[in-house]
């Protein structure tokens, strides 16, 4: 199968490894993987902010990087959403023409239908599944899924599981105020439990925690679903 | 509620000490027992789905079942009457009372009468005003409105109701139930909620005995029999609309349902989504008119239903479930919204209904985590009608800073060299974080990631990955 590698600005920018992860995870399942080297944004922060002429001028631009393959896959719920959800609702006089676009889990689970990637991690891990992969997607069962079959990993339910953490893109800036009461309160979620990790599947949201735990001296360690599949064979 | 903007309001509520906390527990505990009360999900699917369509399919066909409704529920010896907007409606309400010479009004809850500001009206013209619901009683007293679309007085612990009836209705607790401190001690919490409820009841029974006129609204207007329906656990909403001689229904067109057999599936959605209970413990079908008034409010209704994307709001059946599920209710509640309707839904219905000038930046404010679409039993996707606000406020505005930051950064993404470059400022950007206001922002409370030597695609491009695959192409 060929499939493009669609790696998110912010994951391309600040948490490289997540890429060089999925590729790997892309590889070892037997997919011919292409990266194109002119993928920048997929527009969802002028999306998010009503600016939808700018949304579909970065739709535009996606669409041109991303063709002649299957699929395109991209290890953020929150971006895949953006194409899958989105990109069908913008304005422009021609339609916008996208190979099927899938999250790396949802793509692993419903197109390979490959469960077991030979994973390995020792230890006991919170799951924070991105609320687009669940409440956009329909994919929240997904990561869980792949995830039971890492060996040595044992899953971590919290009461906050189905929490948004308060990123939400330029949310997280204009209110700020709310952003870090919603993450803090996942956080607080957290404390009483015994638990090595935090296993997310879209570093925004691991960004937003991780970025509080810090300020506060919380220890919290953050680790992308793909660098978690691709964990034992890399 | 005081505040002019959302941001206003929401530092108020969040600096509130244990505002939020109080709206966690409650929310949660309520939105789990909603997912343990739904065992099969594929049938719950069917039936939101189906419900979607009733609702649907109602709206658009609303003129002749309006006509229908209103035809049926006049023969079955209702008064019925039509109001364009909210004066029009207390004007109605007004002139029932003083055909019946009402000096007292007890009222089952209803959002609708907040809606239209019923009660400061009644006051105004002399009558005594009680809320039967126990939360709208408790709110009324504090002279609050209500915090939530079901539960009004969710935002309040059991000690603040306490201090409250103690100070109101000169309520004393038994001494088995007293206790030290500030806090009720937790063994004690059920057994001191149960006696104030019981203290309301007493409080209420006078109040029921003396109403001459019962206030309604109604979840269901049922077109092909001309039927009100309402559900309630209190058996308040029984009371009022039985006990005193004249009963007023006041009711948004939009609770319109075609016929009977439709019921069924809202009787089993509703109560589900908003408590978790497979029915409601008193549910009333008022068939027999005999002289009640029933009173339907347009109030922007029409407006909205000329909306062509918009206009499935109307289907909301005010389950309260989207704000019980929605992160930015939970800490701020519903007076953090700053009117009648709160929560998603009232962020997406409220620039409609009391306009864009007051309530335009709702739909700012919100992460787009779209759990309210997921759990809006009539399937309404709440949250892509927050993004469409979005659209439209900025297609109404004129050149901002914002938009001019958007076009520049339309024009980098269209340039891949560009858009890599722009990303290298980064760490020089993060040492002056205090200067730029988005990383200020994001900087007060939360560290921001370090960058790492090489990006993802510069790695690509080194490995020769992206050219080799070119070739093959060629």
């Amino acid at each position: 199968m060929r499939v493009a590698l669609f790696v998110p600005c912010f994951i391309n920018q600040l948490f490289p490894d997540v890429g060089r992860a999925t590729l790997a995870v892309l590889e070892n399942a037997g997919c011919e993987v292409y990266v194109p080297l002119g993928q920048t944004c997929c527009g969802q922060p002028p999306f998010n902010s009503g600016l939808v002429d700018e949304a579909r001028r970065a739709a535009d631009h996606f669409a041109a990087q991303f063709q002649g393959v299957d699929a395109i896959v991209t290890p953020s719920g929150s971006c895949a959403a953006m194409v899958r959800c989105h990109y069908p609702s913008l304005p422009g006089q021609t339609p916008l023409s996208v190979p099927p676009t899938y999250e790396l889990c949802q793509f692993l689970v419903d197109v390979l239908n490959r469960l077991d990637h030979g994973a390995t991690l020792v230890g006991r891990g919170l799951i924070h599944v991105g609320c687009h992969q669940r409440n956009e997607l329909h994919s929240g069962d997904a990561p869980f899924a792949l995830l039971r079959r890492v060996s040595g990993l044992e899953l971590v339910p919290s009461l906050s599981d189905e929490w948004c953490c308060g990123f939400g893109g330029t949310f997280s800036v204009n209110y700020p105020r709310l952003s870090v009461a919603m993450g803090s309160r996942k956080l607080a979620a957290y404390e009483p439990l015994d638990y090595n990790f935090l296993i997310t599947t879209d570093s925004s949201c691991g960004m937003q925690l991780q970025g509080l735990a810090e300020r506060r001296n919380q220890g919290l360690r953050v680790l992308h679903v793909a660098e978690v599949l691709a964990g034992a064979h890399s | 509620m005081k505040g002019k903007t959302l941001e206003h309001r929401a530092r108020r509520q969040l600096s509130q000490s244990g505002l939020a906390d109080t709206l966690y527990r409650a929310t949660q505990r309520a939105v789990d027992k909603r997912n343990a009360t739904i065992e099969d999900h594929a049938e719950w699917e069917r039936r939101r789905d189906h419900a979607r369509q009733i609702k649907l399919h109602t709206l658009c066909r609303i003129d002749e079942l309006l006509a229908q409704f209103i035809e049926r529920a006049q023969a079955n010896g209702f008064v019925v009457h039509a109001a364009l907007d909210a004066e029009e409606a207390r004007r109605i309400a007004l002139r029932i009372c003083r055909d019946h010479g009402v000096t007292r009004v007890i009222k089952g809850k209803s959002m609708v009468s907040e809606e239209i500001a019923l009660n400061p009206a009644l006051e105004a013209a002399g009558i005594e005003v009680t809320e039967s619901d126990l939360g709208e009683l408790i709110v009324q007293l504090l002279g609050q409105a209500p915090a939530h679309i079901t539960a009004p007085a969710i935002h309040l612990a059991v000690e603040e109701i306490l201090t409250l009836f103690r100070e109101r209705l000169a309520y004393e607790l038994p001494s088995e139930l007293r206790f030290e401190g500030a806090a009720i001690p937790p063994r004690q919490r059920s057994a001191i909620a149960r006696d104030l409820t019981l203290a309301a009841r007493r409080f209420l029974q006078r109040r029921f005995l003396r109403a001459q006129l019962g206030f309604s609204g109604a979840n269901f207007l049922i077109a092909d029999s001309g039927r009100l329906v309402l559900l309630e656990n209190e058996a308040n909403i029984r009371l009022s609309t039985t006990l005193p001689r004249v009963h007023v229904a006041i009711a948004g067109f939009d609770k319109l349902i075609p016929s009977h057999d439709d019921l069924a599936t809202f009787l089993h959605l509703l109560p589900t989504s908003s408590t978790g209970q497979r029915l409601t413990s008193y549910v009333s079908e008022i068939g027999d008119g005999d002289g009640r008034h029933i009173i339907l409010l347009d109030n922007g209704r029409s407006q909205l239903l000329a909306d062509a994307e918009h206009y499935d709001l109307l289907s909301c059946i005010r389950c309260g479930a989207c704000s019980n599920v929605c992160p930015i209710f939970r800490n701020i509640g519903g007076h953090g919204y700053g009117g009648v309707y709160s929560g998603p839904i009232g962020a997406a219905l409220l620039p409609h209904l009391g306009g864009i000038d007051a309530y335009g930046d709702l739909p700012f404010a919100s992460s787009l985590c779209g759990a309210c679409s997921s759990i809006c039993p009539v399937g309404i996707p709440i949250h892509e009608r927050l993004l469409e606000w979005r659209e439209r406020a900025q297609r109404a505005r004129g050149t901002s800073g914002e938009k001019l930051i958007a076009r520049a950064f339309a024009w980098l993404i269209e340039r891949p060299a560009w858009f890599a470059a722009a990303a290298t400022t980064y760490p020089l950007a993060q040492s002056f974080s205090r200067l730029l206001p988005v990383l200020r922002r994001w900087s007060s409370e939360r560290d921001l990631p370090e960058m790492p030597r090489q990006t993802f695609l510069e790695w690509i491009a080194d490995e020769g990955r992206e050219t080799q695959r070119r070739e093959e192409e060629r």
